[in-house]
Order: C-alpha cells, then sequence, then structure tokens
C-alpha cells in the first residue's frame, strides 16, 4: 500500500495520474495500509476473522440506480442510459477502448489505451485514470466508493493492484506479490481474492487488512455481493459467512457439470482481464445468478449465451429449459430473478421469461452495439397480454439446430443433443434431418447422428429417408446410413435390413458411413444379410483406404454377431491371407482381447448363441432393367402420364435408375412437360436389379 | 468361409510351369489358376497376366472369384485389366460389379472394359455412370459417351454440366445437333451460361451446323449478360470480319449495349 511517490512502481506500472481536476487527493495523499497481503500476516486470527465474517452476514445495500452502460459500435462511444427513465446519462467518444464496460456501484470502469479509467454513472465525469500497462479484472462500488482489480506483468504469473477510487478520487492503492482476484466492495470491507487461494478482509477506509482467510481444497477469483450477502467462488460458489472461519468445511455450491460449446466457465477468471467489447468471450458466456445462500442459483437456471442462441440450462440438471433463437447476436446479458435482459447488436435490449423464454420485453436502443452492461434493478416486466404461447421444447431445440449459420455449429450440436433426449417419434424426424444435412458442421451433424443412432421410435422416418440413394444428377446427397442403420437396429427393423444392404453396395454411400452401417446390420442379426456382409468382408479386407479398413473391422464384428461364433474365426479366416493389412488384424486382435476379457468377468458364460440358418433365397431379380420391366412399371401411370402431354409429339421420359430401382434424375421431352411428369414418375419404383447399377431407362408416352 | 490357399506350393508349381515351359495349355491355366492364391504378390501378379493373356474362357471364372475373395488394390487393378484382355460375355457379369467397386478407379476401368468388350446396351450403363458421385468415373461417363453416340443423352448430359461436370459441357458443344441445339436453348437460363460456357461457345463457332442454329446460340445467351457476351465475343473472334455469324453477333453485342446503356 502506497502513501508517498518515491515508492511508486516504474513508469510502466500502473500509477494514478496527477494533474487531473477529479484527483482531489492525488498521488502524494493515497493511503497505504502497512502490512496488508503480507507474507506475516496471520491467518485465520481471532476473532478478527468472526467479526469480519459476521459483518458480512447482512451487508447493507446501497440505493442503485437501474442504468446499462452501451458500447456504442460506430463511432465507438460509451452511453449510460438509465433504464428507468430511458435518459441518457452520458455519451463519450472512446475510440481507444479495450474492455467491456464494468459498471459498478455509481460508476463505470473501463480499460482505455494505456489505463483504466472510472467515470462517475451520472454524468460521465472522469473520478480515476489508472494509467500503466494494466489489465482491468475488476470492480465493485457503492453510491461513493469503488474498488477496482487490476493486474500487470505476465498473464501466467500477474501482479495484483488493487485501488480504492472515491468520487474525490483514488483513496489507497496495494500493490500485491501475487495475482489479485475481483475485490468486492461491501460496506466496510473490501474482500479481496487473492492468490487463487487466499481473501484478505481490508478496512474500506483505509485499506488495512483486518483478517485473512486461505483455502487448500478450492479456487477462489471472484468476490461479489448478492442482495445483502458476500459471495465468493470461482469454480464453484459459497458465502462469505462465519463457516469460512474453517475454510475446509465451507459447503461450497456448483451447478450439474455439464459439456458446453466453447467451454465458458461458471464465472470468468478473476484473474484474467476484462474482455474487448468485440471479443468472443462476451458473446459465449454463463450468465446466471447465485441465490443469496449460495447453494442453488436464481430461478435453478442458467443462461448459456451462444452468439445469437440463447438457452436456458436447469442448474440443477443436464437439461434444457428452453432455447431462444434470437435475431441477432447477443452482446450483453443480465439474468435477474424471473428471468434474464439481454442487449443484441443491433441495440434492442429484451427481457425473456426465465420460464418459458418468452419476450416479455423489448426496447430498441437506437444505436447498433459492441458490447452492453446491465444493471436493470427491479422486477421483470410482466408477461403482454397478446404474448404467442411458447413452441414446445422439441421445436425450439429443432430451430436451433438446424440454423444456416455455421458459426453457431457447437450450440446447434448443444440443441442436437438435447433434443435426442426427447422421446417421440417426431423428434426421431427432425433428427434425421438434422444427421442427414452434410453441410451442417461436425460439431452439429455428430449429436444429432449418435442421438438418432440410438431412437427407438419413428420407424417411419428410418425408412423413408433409406429409400433414397444419393444423386450427383439429382443434387442429393446420399442419407446417413450409419447412423440410420443404428437406429433401425435400435428399433428392431429387421425389415430393413434389405434398404441396408442397397446402401452397402452403393458406391454414393461415403466410407465413413460404412462401419456403422456395418454394426447397424450386425445388431439387426438377420441372417439375410449375411452372405453380403461378407462379400463385402472379402472384397475390401486388403484395401489401403482407412475408412474402408475401419468398415472391414466393423464387417468382422458384425459376422462374428451374426455367425454367433465370436470374432476368433472371423480373424484366423483374415489371418491366411498374406495381403490383410496389419491394422486390420490388429483392431481385431484387440476388440477380441477385449471380447475374453469381458467374458472373463461375466461371472457365467455367455449363452452361445446358434446362427440362424440362412435360409435359401431364390435370386428372382431381373439382371437388368428391360423394356418390358419398364412398361410394366409404367402400366399405371400411363394414363396420367398422357395428360400431360399437351403436344402433338410423344412424351420421352428418361430416367437414371439405380440398382435398388430407384428412380433418380427424371428428364423429360418436352421439356414443359416436367412439372407434370416427374412427381408422377417419382411415384414409379423398379424393380432391384442383379446386375445393382444405375443405368437409363427411357420410357416413350405417346400424344393424346 | 475360406477365402485363400497354400501359397507356397502353388508358387513352387507355378515357378516349375514357367522353367520348363511348353506345357499343355490347360495345364497351363491350372497352374495360372493356382498362383492365384499364392502369398507372395508378384505370383498372384504373374497369374493374373498370364489368365489375362491366355485367351481361354475357362479363365474369366477364377479371375472372377480371385476379385471377389478381395485382392490389394494394385492387383486388382491388373485383374481387372486381364478380365478386360479375355473380352468374353462372361467378363460382362464381373464388370458390372466393379461398376459400384467402391475405389473409383476400378469403376473407371470397368466402365470402359465395358465399353471396349462391346456390353450389351452399354449406353444405359454409361448414362447410368454420369450419376456417379466421382468426378472420375462422370468425367470418363461423359468421355465414353462421347466415342458412342451421344445423342440419347443430351438431356443427362445437359444435367451433368449444369451440375457442373466440365466434360459434359464440352461433349454437348462438339456433338450436339441443330435439334439438339433448339432443345436446350428453350430451357436455357442465366445459371446456365458459366457451366455452359463451353458448349456455347463451341455452337457459335461450329461451321457443321447450319448458320440458323450459330445466330440462334448467340440470340439466346446475349441477353443474359456479362458473362455470355465474353462467351460470343471469344467465340466469333477467330471467325473472319466478313463471317456473317461474326457479323450478326457483333451488331447483336451492340445492340445489347446499347440497352444496358
Amino acid at each position: 500500500m502506497r502513501r508517498a511517490p518515491s515508492v511508486r512502481a516504474p513508469a510502466t506500472r500502473a500509477r494514478v495520474e496527477p494533474g487531473l481536476a477529479s484527483l482531489g487527493l492525488g498521488v502524494l495523499l493515497l493511503g497505504c495500509g502497512a502490512g496488508a497481503f503480507s507474507h506475516g500476516f496471520e491467518e485465520r486470527r481471532e476473532p478478527e476473522v468472526s467479526i469480519v465474517l459476521r459483518a458480512l452476514e447482512s451487508v447493507e445495500l446501497a440505493p442503485r440506480r437501474s442504468v446499462a452502460v452501451l458500447v456504442v459500435r460506430e463511432p465507438r462511444a460509451l452511453r449510460a442510459v438509465d433504464l428507468s427513465s430511458g435518459e441518457t446519462l452520458f455519451e463519450e467518444a472512446t475510440p481507444e477502448l479495450r474492455s467491456t464496460p464494468l459498471v459498478a456501484g455509481s460508476f463505470v470502469v473501463t480499460a482505455e489505451g494505456q489505463g483504466v479509467i472510472v467515470r462517475r454513472l451520472d454524468d460521465g465525469r472522469t473520478v480515476g485514470r489508472l494509467a500503466g500497462q494494466t489489465r482491468l479484472l475488476g470492480a465493485s462500488g457503492d453510491g461513493a466508493r469503488v474498488v477496482v482489480s487490476l493486474a500487470e506483468g505476465s498473464e501466467q504469473a500477474p501482479l495484483g493492484r488493487l485501488f480504492l477510487v472515491t468520487d474525490g478520487g483514488p483513496q489507497w492503492e496495494h500493490e500485491l506479490p501475487l495475482g489479485v482476484g475481483v475485490a468486492a466492495l461491501a460496506s466496510d470491507v473490501v474482500v479481496v481474492p487473492w492468490a487463487t487461494q487466499r481473501v484478505s478482509f481490508l478496512d474500506a477506509s483505509d485499506g488495512h487488512e483486518r483478517a485473512r482467510v486461505r483455502f487448500s481444497d478450492r479456487v477462489v477469483g471472484r468476490a461479489w455481493l448478492e442482495g445483502t450477502r458476500v459471495l465468493l467462488g470461482q469454480h464453484d460458489v459459497w458465502a462469505a459467512d462465519r463457516a469460512m472461519a474453517d475454510p475446509s468445511s465451507t459447503p461450497s455450491w456448483r451447478p450439474a457439470g455439464r459439456s458446453l460449446p466453447g467451454q465458458p466457465p461458471l464465472l470468468a477468471d478473476g484473474y484474467v482481464g476484462v474482455g474487448a467489447p468485440e471479443a468472443a468471450d462476451s458473446r459465449v458466456r454463463l450468465e446466471w445468478r447465485a441465490a443469496p445462500d449460495a447453494q442453488s442459483a436464481v430461478d435453478d437456471v442458467m443462461y448459456f449465451v451462444f452468439y445469437r442462441l440463447v438457452f436456458a440450462l436447469e442448474a440443477s440438471s443436464d437439461a434444457v429449459r428452453w432455447v431462444r433463437v434470437h435475431p441477432r447476436d447477443v452482446v450483453g446479458a443480465r439474468a435477474i430473478g424471473g428471468g434474464l435482459w439481454l442487449a443484441d447488436e443491433a441495440g434492442h435490449m429484451v427481457a425473456l421469461a426465465a420460464a418459458d423464454g418468452r419476450i416479455l420485453s423489448d426496447r430498441d436502443l437506437g444505436t447498433p452495439l459492441l458490447a452492453a452492461a446491465m444493471r436493470p434493478d427491479g422486477a421483470m416486466p410482466a408477461l403482454p397480454a397478446d404474448a404467442p404461447a411458447a413452441e414446445a421444447l422439441a421445436t425450439q431445440l429443432f430451430e436451433a439446430a438446424r440454423l444456416q449459420d455455421n458459426r453457431l455449429g457447437g450450440g446447434r450440436g448443444l440443441a442436437a443433443r438435447h433434443l435426442a433426449a426427447i422421446a417421440g417419434a417426431d423428434v426421431t424426424g427432425h433428427l434425421v434431418q438434422l444427421c442427414a444435412d452434410r453441410s451442417a458442421p461436425e460439431p452439429t451433424r455428430r449429436p444429432a447422428c449418435d442421438g438418432l443412432a440410438t431412437r427407438t421410435e419413428g420407424a417411419q422416418h428410418v425408412r423413408a429417408a433409406l429409400e433414397h440413394h444419393g444423386s450427383f444428377l439429382a443434387a442429393r446427397p446420399a442419407p446417413p446410413v450409419g447412423a440410420l442403420a443404428r437406429a433401425a437396429a435400435s428399433m428392431r427393423q429387421r425389415a430393413l435390413v434389405m434398404n441396408l444392404v442397397g446402401h452397402l453396395a452403393d458406391p454414393s454411400t461415403p466410407s465413413e458411413e460404412l462401419a456403422d452401417l456395418l454394426r447397424g446390420l450386425g445388431e439387426l442379426g438377420s441372417p439375410l444379410v449375411t452372405r453380403h456382409v461378407q462379400a463385402f468382408v472379402r472384397l475390401y479386407h486388403a484395401t489401403e483406404d482407412p475408412l474402408l479398413r475401419r468398415a472391414v473391422v466393423a464387417g468382422a464384428q458384425a459376422l462374428a454377431r451374426l455367425n454367433g461364433t465370436g470374432l476368433a474365426p472371423q480373424i484366423a479366416e483374415l489371418e491366411r491371407d498374406t495381403f490383410t493389412p496389419p491394422p486390420v488384424l490388429e483392431e481385431l486382435r484387440a476388440l477380441l482381447a477385449e471380447e475374453e476379457a469381458a467374458a472373463r468377468l461375466a461371472a457365467t458364460p455367455p449363452p452361445r448363441v446358434e446362427p440362424e440358418p440362412e435360409p435359401a433365397v431364390v435370386d428372382q431379380r431381373p439382371e437388368r432393367i428391360t423394356a418390358p420391366i419398364t412398361r410394366a412399371v409404367f402400366a399405371p401411370a400411363e394414363r396420367a402420364l398422357r395428360r400431360c402431354n399437351e403436344s402433338s409429339t410423344a412424351l420421352r421420359i428418361s430416367m437414371v435408375v439405380g440398382g435398388n430401382g430407384e428412380i433418380g434424375a427424371v428428364l423429360v421431352t418436352p421439356v414443359e412437360a416436367r412439372a407434370c411428369v416427374e412427381p408422377i414418375v417419382h411415384e414409379l419404383r423398379f424393380p432391384e436389379t442383379r446386375a445393382g447399377i444405375r443405368e437409363q431407362v427411357v420410357h416413350r408416352v405417346g400424344a393424346q | 468361409m475360406r477365402y485363400w490357399g497354400n501359397g507356397s506350393a502353388v508358387a513352387i508349381a507355378l515357378l516349375g510351369s514357367w522353367i520348363l515351359g511348353g506345357h499343355a495349355r490347360a495345364d497351363g491355366i491350372d497352374d495360372a489358376v493356382a498362383g492365384l492364391r499364392a502369398p507372395e504378390v508378384q505370383t498372384v501378379r504373374t497369374s493374373i497376366e498370364q489368365l489375362g493373356a491366355s485367351g481361354d474362357p475357362r479363365a474369366i471364372r477364377p479371375l472372377a472369384d480371385r476379385i471377389t475373395e478381395g485382392l490389394p488394390p494394385a492387383l486388382l487393378d491388373a485383374a481387372v485389366t486381364a478380365v478386360i484382355r479375355l473380352g468374353t460375355p462372361a467378363s460382362h457379369r464381373v464388370l458390372y460389379e466393379l461398376c459400384r467397386h467402391r475405389r473409383p478407379t476400378v469403376r473407371v476401368q470397368a466402365l470402359s472394359g465395358l465399353v471396349r468388350t462391346r456390353a450389351p446396351r452399354t449406353s444405359a450403363l454409361i448414362i447410368g455412370l454420369l450419376d456417379d458421385p466421382s468426378a472420375a468415373v462422370r468425367s470418363a461417363a461423359v468421355n465414353s459417351l462421347d466415342t458412342l453416340d451421344p445423342g440419347a443423352a443430351w438431356q443427362e448430359l445437359l444435367a451433368a454440366a449444369r451440375r457442373g461436370q466440365p466434360e459434359a459441357a464440352a461433349v454437348l458443344g462438339r456433338r450436339a445437333n441443330a435439334a439438339t441445339i433448339r432443345r436446350i436453348l428453350a430451357q436455357l437460363t442465366a445459371d446456365d451460361v458459366t457451366p455452359l460456357a463451353d458448349a456455347l461457345g463451341a455452337w457459335i463457332a461450329r461451321t457443321d451446323l447450319p448458320p440458323p442454329s450459330r445466330t440462334a446460340v448467340v440470340d439466346r445467351a446475349l441477353p443474359f449478360g456479362a458473362a455470355a457476351h465474353t462467351i460470343v465475343h471469344r467465340a466469333v473472334a477467330p471467325l473472319a470480319e466478313s463471317d456473317p455469324i461474326r457479323r450478326h453477333a457483333e451488331e447483336a453485342l451492340g445492340a445489347q449495349r446499347e440497352v444496358s446503356q
């Protein structure tokens, strides 16, 4: 703690600049609490610790203005708005702004240029300018004072700086030998997390350290006021109360664990500087309020903002309450009891209900924004009388998951993951659509496909998707055959095995789908498919393509299952060929070892599954499509097709027909008849052929 | 399921047959067939080549079996070559199967084999392969059509060209007759100008087409904007200044510029 300029840090370090009218006391009169943060300070010294902690159990709250501080996009400026009256409190150009603003009591604190500036919210007057190569960590204030936490030096081993500034300028400061976290001003006490495990309690009036505790089982990076209580935390949260006198038994709380895209922390790292207004961490974040007892979240909800997606996540379980697709990126958010206030880049400030995400209020602030810090005091607005009913959660999640915005891949994937947890045939249909969208980024598609693979309802959607093959001319991508095969297995849809076999033989089935396709066939367990899987494994077992090798391994596993013999015979067969690539054998041997280990662990040996004999199948498929076959296929549609032909010449219908009988691209002459002919033709289906090749088929329909 | 035989004994037998030479033809086939299941790559390759060169229809079945038993890529390529070389009707069934092989180069090879061995209804198969997921296979299909009669496939070629298969536009440009051009022009849209640039340019330049067909291309394309102007300009540039097509094009271009100004 400093009193005299003779001990000031070098010029590059933070200092309170003299010469500003607002700095009435200036540098020379800064207070200095001797001994604070020193190594020799006794931790948990009684009765000081108990006295301080008791005082923190009910902090007197200063009246606060309901306010938003906006970072206006162009030209870059800071604007403070009173949310109750709509009045602009001040606006000031801030071309060198390098942090999102922090609202602290009656002040707003920002990092700008080479320093940190403290302004009064009421009129924008600067009351403190802390110069130097500093990083703004946090600020906490009341009506007359604000405590500002800064970091200097390297990000790996920062040194902490702590200032208390009043309307009359900076009052005292501390240089810490280690990093400081975000301190909280709680009435007469400044609660200072530092060195990741320590918390010091300073007298707000002069900065003297009154007490200190140290945790050995948790990280503490932030202190803040929640109602009349002081909370502490970083990876979890706890209240500053008398229980903290024994840090080892201080109860803490954290929400249910879950994986979120962008991995936003529960609380922003108290030892890392506040991000720039345009930084991603202001657009991907968790926003929530702890209950004052720090044992739950207000409304039991945590809002996850991911650019323009807003999820309301249940705090106590890995579940979604609602998701809202906002029209624009969210640049600021603040949770309060009953809902979430958000500000978007177009300058709208919107209130969403905690219960169902419906819009309670939408207010145009009149300017595009880069960032916004909001402190809306009071209750959320009431739901408008004409508010539409909330959509079903499955619909909300589906809408979010299918957004055509690849920047949102992770958020869309989160929506897909939670969608997959909802039962119902319609959801299976949604998942088929999401999984089939090969233009979607992997983080979106993967959860949808994984979810699809385990569905047990909605077989009609799986069947419909499997009826189509990929077609270049028809600009139709191959369906997600792997996930569909596994879904068919989960649904025990043996009737679909021949559809799946058709995809196995189709080169338009992407190689990455084959392993799951073969696994699905193995799980379905139909003896009809054994020879097809066997043929596949034989044909490709010597491949050099890594994806095909994975498929060969999966095929061998499927055969082991279909034949009821286990992997050993499959491996023995493959070992007999010197052309079998070693990686295939190695992977199969590893799987065999797992299989044997599992069998050893089991109390009783698994019952031997007798392979079902493959039924004798007489292949009645035609070798290829012939003219009589074409005539027979078209016979039911002939009359309708004649009606399509308004010309005097015959209709010529040219089709590419797949080996499974599916009609792909349909081309019609005269072209004017195409719109009429095409839907009729697509209702038809040719028989599957033995040759299994795509070929052109032409059919002519006479004039009316 | 048994995929493979005893290789080393076979290899010795095969080598023996080579050293001694002059064996009866049937013995040579039998030895080569046995060599297909040798453990050494070189022995298998030699056996495949020997069977392919034998011209013996009995060779096709063991080659087909060996292909379905699975071969490394290089040996599979050699086996397909051998099947094509045998060129018997029995080869077609094998080549049809290989038109669905997962490796595009195998499909290309099988396609060219079917064309070369005059498999029945090859055009239908080739047109089917215009729908293949591999650009290389589609390209081979287009080129195969070019050597046969592409007339029956102009719609599929047009569809392939519209989907960005460049060879399709080139073949249409070279091979479409006046009637086909008229049909294509009737359904031309602004989106077609770039993918069909080769075809449009070729039709304007082709002297084997009747002049009204060529001027029709100019008149149909020009309203589609700058890209079409460039195509027309490039197509008529090599023509003599007095050429009526060039004169027509330049007048039409001038008229278009006036309209756009």
